[in-house]
């Protein structure tokens, strides 16, 4: 029997990826040169750690814990080193020759845009809008952008308005129904979804009797929460479809999915369910800078295995089994 | 074992110099398994006086990464050498026996004990993971020589229990208080000089083991590679993940608490921020001096 050729190759927003794993943003993200050394294993693309309009520390230590068994918690608390000083850091990274998607932040509209059009100019290929920081006028750490659909519009817009690159907005997953945020990245002229973010936890010591984030609370990644992830990505997928047959959408909405992969065979769960892309962040704990060929290698032998050449050959098939139900958040 | 802190109870504290202790820990993972050269994470998760509302009043408590200055496996105890430099040191020092720091660890890479000719060179509190390192290389029977100094006496550690260990010992202060005035690297040098014909015979079994300032480092490194010796130094770097996976510690793509913190020479060649630029909590780039 001839074996198939695999063809890994993915577009996302007119880039042609070789192949659809990317690097999820807030890992070794802060440094070009880092970025460079996982662009060397072989992956799509890679995004880089959250960039503000200015400097910013972060929170305090303990800030990524791993308390259990695939489970990662982190509090970071977006310490980057602001825009202008992040420039050098985008020229490097760019070197590596795969597309560099520049992952920004702010805490108002105008912040924002002022941001995404700086790192325009510094030469990132796309941009990810990070709306799970903290809400401009609720300061409350349990009130993220992402978590109010009218904020959220304002933002995407404002980024819009003012940048001609292709922009993905990360959606959070702490709000109660994900597809009204989906309506808002259309509306607002995204040009992908990437889902999901960290799931608001806690961790306490039952000893030391405190939390043990120097935040307090936190968000969970890891192998953990690899099935909300992609329930999250197949609702944002059957709506997206949904939207296309009302004549909503007209243009194609790629969605990266992200939560919890950590082999080829977790790359393809995603794919099955809508995602073009797919990011690996909490993985590289476990096997560090291999876990991007262990991705790679594994989707190209799934694939094979399955007789698969291409990957949308497969990309949403699983949807077949959710689109007829009415209602897929019974449980 | 997960990575997240683990309470770990203070068995003992010794007084080792000014604004210098070490703290003895009760944590059996970190006494099997640390190996010279290796650091741990260790959290101090409030304020010595256990208040908490005190606690949001003060500059943040932080975690911080540590070499480990000793270990004794039987017992399932280790030391930690802790200069107070700051507020999460300071708050540190306060604390007294039986309370309990959050300990992560061991973590990083080790020294490789490569050589049966290791000379160590240390500067301040960067002598401590060479104290650890001088008792394992002296139970494997290596010959070994000792250089360290310290800016004045009164921050002088380890020197009699390393200075045991040693065939030639020679300690520096840059204010002649103790030893001979001035800094560590001349009379490492003139050492290398002295003997640089017996050294070179046998070239790949000399070994230098190099812990202290960053700019004493970096002249230690010049003098290594000059004699073409083998050298292994341990970088320090702002940690805030400790197990790899934030890169803020990123060296020039390297990753100081995971790739790290030992770096050979031949690594320290391609590491052109080495005694020139650190990264900060923020991650943003500032001069070493």
């Amino acid at each position: 029997m001839k074996v198939n050729d695999v063809d890994l190759s993915v577009n996302l927003c007119g880039f042609k990826l070789r192949n659809p794993v990317m690097l999820a943003s807030g890992f070794l993200g802060a440094s070009g040169e880092l970025l460079k050394r996982v662009a060397g294993t072989g992956v799509g693309a890679i995004v880089t750690k959250s960039i503000g309009p200015e400097e910013r520390r972060g929170y305090p230590n303990p800030t990524v814990i791993e308390p259990m068994e695939n489970v990662v918690l982190n509090a970071m608390g977006l310490p980057n080193p602001g825009y202008k000083e992040f420039s050098d850091e985008i020229a490097i990274a760019k070197e590596a020759g795969v597309p560099v998607i520049v992952s920004i932040f702010g805490s108002t509209p105008k912040e924002f845009a002022i941001v995404a059009q700086q790192i325009e100019r510094a030469g990132a290929d796309m941009i990810e809008i990070n709306i799970s920081c903290p809400h401009p006028s609720r300061m409350s750490e349990m009130n993220l952008i992402g978590q109010d659909p009218e904020i959220t519009s304002e933002v995407l817009r404002s980024v819009r308005k003012v940048t001609e690159i292709p922009l993905i907005v990360k959606l959070s997953p702490n709000v109660t129904d994900i597809t009204r945020f989906v309506r808002v990245a259309v509306e607002c002229g995204m040009d992908a979804i990437c889902a999901i973010n960290t799931i608001q936890a806690l961790e306490i010591d039952p000893i030391l009797e405190r939390p043990v984030l120097g935040n307090l609370v936190g968000g969970q990644s890891g192998p953990s929460i690899r099935c909300i992830a992609l329930k999250k990505v197949a609702d944002i997928a059957l709506y997206l479809e949904r939207m296309k047959q009302k004549g909503e959408l007209e243009k194609d909405m790629p969605i990266i999915g992200v939560g919890g992969i950590r082999d080829g065979q977790d790359a393809a769960r995603f794919i099955l369910v809508g995602a073009t892309c797919i990011q690996v962040g909490s993985a590289i704990l476990y096997d560090d800078f291999g876990v991007f060929q262990n991705v790679i290698k594994g989707l190209e032998k799934h694939m094979k295995a399955k007789g698969y050449e291409r990957i949308d050959q497969f990309k949403g098939k699983a949807l077949d089994w959710l689109k007829h139900v009415s209602n897929t958040n019974s449980n | 074992m997960f990575r997240t802190p683990t309470p770990t109870k203070i068995i003992s504290i010794d007084n080792e110099a000014r604004k210098i202790k070490t703290f003895y820990l009760l944590n059996k993972k970190v006494a099997e398994n640390a190996s010279p050269g290796n650091f741990v994470l260790a959290w101090v998760p409030f304020p010595a006086d256990n208040n908490i509302k005190r606690s949001t009043n003060l500059e943040p408590l932080d975690q911080i990464p540590i070499s480990i200055a000793s270990i004794d496996p039987n017992k399932g105890i280790f030391g930690i050498t802790v200069k107070d430099i700051g507020p999460t040191t300071s708050e540190m020092h306060k604390y007294q026996k039986g309370a309990y720091l959050g300990i992560i660890g061991p973590l990083g890479n080790s020294f490789s004990f490569a050589g049966n000719t290791c000379i160590l060179v240390g500067g301040g509190i960067g002598v401590a993971p060479l104290h650890y390192l001088a008792n394992v290389l002296a139970s494997k029977g290596k010959k070994l020589f000792g250089f360290i100094g310290f800016r004045t006496k009164s921050e002088m550690l380890f020197a009699r229990r390393i200075g045991e260990l040693c065939d030639k010992f020679v300690i520096t202060t840059d204010n002649g208080s103790y030893g001979i005035q001035g800094l560590i690297t001349d009379p490492f040098e003139n050492f290398l000089r002295k003997h640089k014909n017996q050294f070179l015979k046998n070239r790949s079994d000399v070994f230098v083991y190099c812990c202290g300032p960053e700019l004493m480092m970096k002249e230690v490194l010049s003098i290594c590679e000059g004699y073409g010796f083998h050298a292994e130094f341990s970088l320090e770097r702002y940690i805030h993940c400790g197990i790899g996976i934030c890169g803020f510690c990123s060296v020039n793509g390297y990753r100081v608490c995971k790739d790290g913190p030992i770096f050979s020479v031949e690594q320290l060649k391609n590491i052109r921020d080495f005694g020139v630029f650190r990264r900060k909590d923020s991650g943003k780039r500032e001069s070493v001096v």
